[in-house]
């Protein structure tokens, strides 16, 4: 058995004793079926704003300039009859990326640094979209992504997205119109973990939107999330009637809302409600859902009164 | 791995995707298919 030995940085898989690169498109020659080994054929891609020039993107020290540069890299090789094999990490050093970024499929891109001194990788353009387009395979791991005119994140269709431990901030000139995360085709396979929706000097009118035209809200999972910044009449999430929800749940999140509005409104009644904690004026509705079996144990303190009443079966 | 030497653009890259996704519910909406189920012979 040989064993290709690309250049440079990037994946290494030790089994077996063996180093595995899968930089310069790395491969193994001989019988390797038998021992189970995976190859990898992504790379890892190296941000950082605070380079003065982009080089290669493989390494710390021939970082990228920008996040885009990162994910056209990685989208550059994929083989779309095979994309499923094809995975790359693109990961991010503390610093402000004024981008509207287009997706990575297949890919995470995973932010350095945490939420204090603005020391965390931060994608917020001066217009439009922190990122925009169709979600396939795409993991945002805590990363600091805010919009001053537009949805935070503007989904067409989703198909495996995993937000985990991200700031989606609202941007101080937003107003009340757009949504953190909007899915206006079809959100499936999804998971939003540990993500702060974060209030600012704007409001938005939804945490979560899944208007008329998104077909599915199926198979996500939403737990754990803090959902602020909604403007007083606005919603925390949002499903349409229209909207074909199965398998979904939100469980353990903390909403809180200031007026008329709703922390969950779930029209299609699918959507199951576990243990979250809304805070809701005497105007507002913590839940409102078509199916009310499909609430258990959420507790709603109504801010006005400081009553706290608990609801579910 | 093939790689295509002219990168696709954005919106090639989406078309791509959307496809890929199709495909993938296809799969998903046919758990069975290919699956040829044993006649049965009837109780005893």
């Amino acid at each position: 058995m040989s064993v290709f030995a690309p250049t440079g940085l990037g994946w290494h898989l030790e089994k077996m004793g063996l180093t595995m690169d899968a930089y310069g498109g790395g491969r193994f020659s001989g019988n390797l079926a038998a021992r189970n080994l995976v190859l990898p054929k992504g790379n890892v891609w190296y941000v950082d704003a605070g380079v003065s020039a982009s080089k290669s993107g493989k390494s710390w020290n021939t970082a990228f300039k920008t996040i885009q540069e990162a994910i056209n890299a990685h989208n550059a090789l994929i083989d779309w009859s095979d994309w499923v094999d094809n995975f790359s990490v693109i990961v991010v050093a503390p610093g402000l990326y004024a981008e509207a970024l287009t997706p990575a499929y297949n890919a995470a891109i995973i932010g350095l640094g945490s939420r204090s001194a603005d020391a965390m990788a931060e994608i917020h353009p001066t217009t439009g979209a922190a990122l925009a387009g169709t979600a396939l395979g795409l993991q945002l791991i805590n990363l600091w992504l805010e919009s001053e005119d537009a949805d935070v994140l503007d989904f067409g269709t989703v198909h495996g997205l995993h937000i985990k431990d991200c700031v989606l901030r609202v941007g101080d000139s937003q107003a009340g119109t757009k949504s953190f995360i909007d899915v206006s085709g079809s959100m499936k396979e999804a998971s939003i973990i540990n993500t702060h929706f974060s209030s600012g000097a704007g409001t938005m009118a939804f945490g979560i939107n899944c208007p008329v035209g998104c077909t599915y809200f199926h198979n996500t999972l939403i737990e754990h999330c803090i959902i602020d910044g909604i403007k007083s009449a606005g919603t925390g999430i949002y499903v349409d009637g229209s909207t074909v929800t199965t398998g979904t749940v939100i469980r353990d999140n903390v909403i809180r809302i200031t007026g008329a509005g709703k922390g969950i409104d779930d029209n299609n009644g699918a959507c199951l409600c576990v243990n979250n904690h809304i805070s809701v004026s005497v105007a507002g509705t913590a839940i409102e859902t078509a199916n009310q079996f499909m609430t258990v144990g959420n507790h709603t303190v109504v801010a006005n009164t400081g009553a706290i009443v608990d609801s579910g079966s | 791995m093939k790689v295509k030497n002219t990168p696709l653009t954005v919106e090639e890259h989406e078309k791509k995707a959307l496809e890929a996704i199709e495909i993938a519910e296809k799969r998903h909406a046919a758990p069975t298919q290919g699956v040829k189920k044993k006649e049965s012979k009837g109780g005893k």
